[in-house]
């Protein structure tokens, strides 16, 4: 069962008639004329970020066609209606501190449209993301490159935070806050993976280290004026 | 034309050890006793030349027998192979030093010239970083006899045009049993601001008693202090000036006046030298010409003999040939395994098949220091055997050697007694060329050499270290007297005790960890704990190019 995204207060209900300039009905009421799908809800949603379920609508049609959803409007590239079923689903999990829709204002506006095939019906929604009280992570090392045979030291602080895990090579579970040293005797690419949950929401942080490898200068065979090899 | 290198040969004749009879097995003998402790150094016949190098490329090579680029900085803490932290290893809990810790490692150093008295060398490697310098540190002690410290530093790298980069080497060797000083060695070569040309600067003090165990160390001393300039792609030149203090004759016994006093002209450093000599040199990259003026020192009163000069004489850079000089070439032992006296008077009979010459009998007169084998007239080009009379008539190119080697590892006998013979001291002789191989190279007048003064001692003490990590011999244990071949794996902890291996300098006793010191005796047990710290006198009042005109 879609969960009930109804958590804004504005309830309008609508009832939205079909387009009628496509008149494919017989203008003199002849039993095979067609009728468009009706779709009737709520016009305004409201979710929190981070997930991305919206709802699901349910157009009908007084003729029984079967009916496919699809949307369009502003800020439809970010989101995606399952033709069928009309559920209505962000693409990607909108980020309330970094808003993706238009206006940048956190509401996120498009169409809904039902189809039987020849006639539709269409609806204006609007969806406003809320803000949670997540985690938040800063991740920092000590110097951010270093040489072979070194050491590094990770520092991380949270807000918000209940529990944090830390990545590298295996997961540990780390304070919300601290350091830990890490020494490195071999060179490349290393990525410490920071998980911080609450009992809401979670947030990742990454920070990348790169360990470049020292050369080690050359001892001669022998220095000589003479050759003995 | 090259020549079998002496070494291989060493060694070979030293697998060949059933040379021995069965009534003498050297294998009985105790690892401390002269026999297994003396050491080989691989000399040359030119040796007023080779000083300027043989230390460093001694020392370089036993570096390269190291194994220390798996240690640098060093890595301690990971498995030199795969480099994997131990898994209960945390930074947070130990000190910075634990990357800084030195390592053991058993190193060949007959490979390097040295005998096969592998006391464990201890190594310590670091390099800032890619564009800084690397430094190495070697120390060896040898047991209670003595103490080796080596310093290596590698600035630039050494290249084709510049086969010297920019390197500085420091080697003390000091006796613990006299006291004394036995051996300093430094190297330092520079490039200047233009990059055309690099000066090399060396140094090394010799005390006799290396080469003849018999004289009391302190006594007989020899310096050699050089100056090369080489231009960074092309040729060089250079001078080389030597400095022999007591050296009148190698016999303690002779060290007297006629009325059995010792002699006063001094020694090292306030004593008046014996011989001063000074050698001139140019060369290009195939062969060396070098003119040399040895004579005594004006104020000397006891040294008598003439002034000897050589005139352009033209070397091979890389064709050698090899004997053992009877004298000071090699060690006698007897069935204890000691050197046997300088004046033993023991002959023993002896016979070898000489190529050039045929079957040679006689008897030899064993002395703790070498064999009275006859010398005849050769080839200074290839060591063959020619007429007495070339060398008699002073002719380029011919002087006398030894008429044969006698073999490492031989055993002489009479019906009572045996008597081990080592090839302590083999001699690399670089072939005297004709003359016109040096015709384009240009001698140079003498330059100054370096003082004395300029020696960098290597006193540190040395690092605490763990188990031997790294080992030359693991796969010929039978060569390693002292540690058998053995190695440890660094983050493995053998004995159980909660001491990695690395620092661990006991690995199979859970009840022993630490012997800071080095002393045998582990650090809670000894009431002592304080390193036999070499004390230098470094004479830097002394100026020894004052008194004398080289």
């Amino acid at each position: 069962m879609y969960k009930n995204n109804i958590y804004s207060a504005l309830l309008i209900l609508f009832l939205v008639s079909c387009s009628s300039s496509n008149d494919n009905v017989n203008k003199f009421g002849d039993e095979n004329s067609n009728s468009p799908p009706e779709l009737v809800g709520l016009i305004d949603f409201a979710i929190d970020e981070n997930s991305t379920e919206v709802t699901q609508f349910t157009a009908t049609d007084p003729d029984n066609d079967p009916i496919t959803y699809s949307i369009n409007g502003i800020d439809s590239s970010l989101l995606t209606i399952d033709e069928n079923l009309g559920l209505l689903t962000f693409i990607n999990a909108p980020d309330y501190e970094n808003p993706q829709d238009n206006d940048q204002n956190n509401i996120y506006a498009v169409n809904i449209i039902a189809s039987d095939g020849s006639l539709s019906a269409e609806l204006g929604i609007i969806i406003q993301v809320n803000d949670i009280d997540e985690p938040s992570i800063s991740l920092t090392l000590s110097s951010t490159d270093i040489s072979t045979y070194n050491t590094t030291t990770l520092t991380w602080t949270t807000d918000n935070a209940d529990n944090c895990a830390l990545t590298f090579n295996e997961t540990l579970d780390v304070d919300t806050s601290g350091s830990k040293t890490f020494y490195f005797s071999t060179p490349g690419r290393n990525t410490f993976t920071m998980n911080c949950t609450n009992d809401l929401s979670s947030a990742t942080a990454e920070v990348e280290l790169v360990v470049s490898e020292i050369i080690i200068k050359k001892i001669p065979d022998k220095i000589s004026l003479f050759n003995e090899d | 034309m090259k020549y079998l290198n002496l070494l291989t040969l060493t060694i070979g004749i030293y697998l060949s050890i059933p040379l021995v009879t069965a009534s003498y097995n050297i294998d009985d003998i105790d690892k401390d006793k002269a026999v297994w402790t003396d050491h080989t150094v691989q000399l040359y016949h030119q040796f007023f030349l080779m000083e300027a190098f043989r230390p460093l490329n001694a020392g370089l090579c036993e570096i390269e027998n190291s194994g220390y680029e798996n240690w640098i900085n060093l890595n301690t803490v990971g498995d030199p192979v795969t480099k994997v932290i131990p898994a209960d290893f945390n930074p947070d809990e130990n000190s910075e030093d634990i990357f800084n810790i030195s390592y053991k490692a058993s190193i060949n150093q007959r490979d390097c010239g040295a005998n096969e008295n592998n006391y464990a060398h201890i190594v310590k490697a670091y390099q800032e970083n890619s564009s800084e310098p690397l430094y190495i540190n070697t120390f060896n002690k040898n047991g209670s006899v003595s103490t080796a410290g080596r310093e290596l530093i590698i600035k630039t790298e050494t290249s084709e045009s510049n086969p010297y980069g920019e390197i500085e080497h420091s080697y003390s060797l000091f006796g613990h049993l006299s006291n004394t000083g036995l051996y300093q060695a430094n190297t330092r070569s520079e490039i200047n601001e233009n990059n055309t040309e690099v000066t090399v600067e060396s140094m090394s003090l010799v005390d006799f008693i290396l080469l003849n165990p018999n004289i009391p160390a302190g006594l007989i001393k020899e310096m050699y202090s050089s100056i090369i300039v080489h231009e960074i792609g092309g040729n060089g030149y250079g001078t080389i000036t030597s400095f022999a203090w007591g050296q009148i004759n190698f016999s303690l016994a002779s060290m007297t006046d006629t009325n059995g006093d010792p002699l006063t002209h001094g020694y090292y450093p306030d004593g008046i030298p014996d011989r001063v000599r000074t050698t001139n040199f140019a060369y290009d990259d195939n062969f060396l010409v070098y003119s040399s003026k040895e004579s005594q020192v004006p104020s000397s009163p006891y040294y008598t003999a003439p002034t000897d000069t050589f005139d352009d004489v033209c070397l091979s850079r890389d064709q050698y040939w090899t004997y053992v000089p009877d004298n000071l070439g090699y060690g006698v032992y007897d069935e204890s395994g000691n050197r046997v006296s300088d004046n033993s008077n023991i002959s023993l009979n002896f016979s070898i098949d000489v190529e050039g010459y045929g079957l040679w009998t006689g008897l030899l007169s064993l002395s703790g220091t070498g064999l009275n084998i006859p010398y005849v007239c050769k080839d200074a080009n290839d060591g063959s055997i020619v007429s007495n009379d070339l060398c008699g008539n002073n002719a380029y190119g011919y002087e006398f050697f030894p008429l044969f080697d006698v073999p490492d590892g031989t055993v002489l006998s009479n019906d009572n007694d045996h008597y081990y013979v080592r090839q302590l001291k083999p001699r690399i002789t670089f072939s005297i060329v004709d003359l016109n191989n040096c015709s384009g190279l240009e001698i140079q007048p003498t330059i100054q050499t370096p003082d004395h003064r300029e020696f960098e001692y290597v006193e540190s003490i040395i690092p605490p270290s763990g188990a031997i990590l790294f080992n030359q011999y693991q796969n010929n244990p039978e060569f390693d007297l002292i540690y058998n071949g053995i190695v440890y794996i660094a983050n493995e902890d053998s004995d159980g005790d909660g001491v990695l291996n690395f620092l661990d300098a006991y690995p199979d006793d859970a009840a022993k960890s630490k012997d800071d010191d080095y002393d045998g005796i582990e650090d809670s047990s000894d009431t002592e704990i304080q390193q036999a710290i070499p004390l230098w006198n470094k004479h830097e009042d002394k100026d020894l190019f004052d008194n004398y005109d080289h």
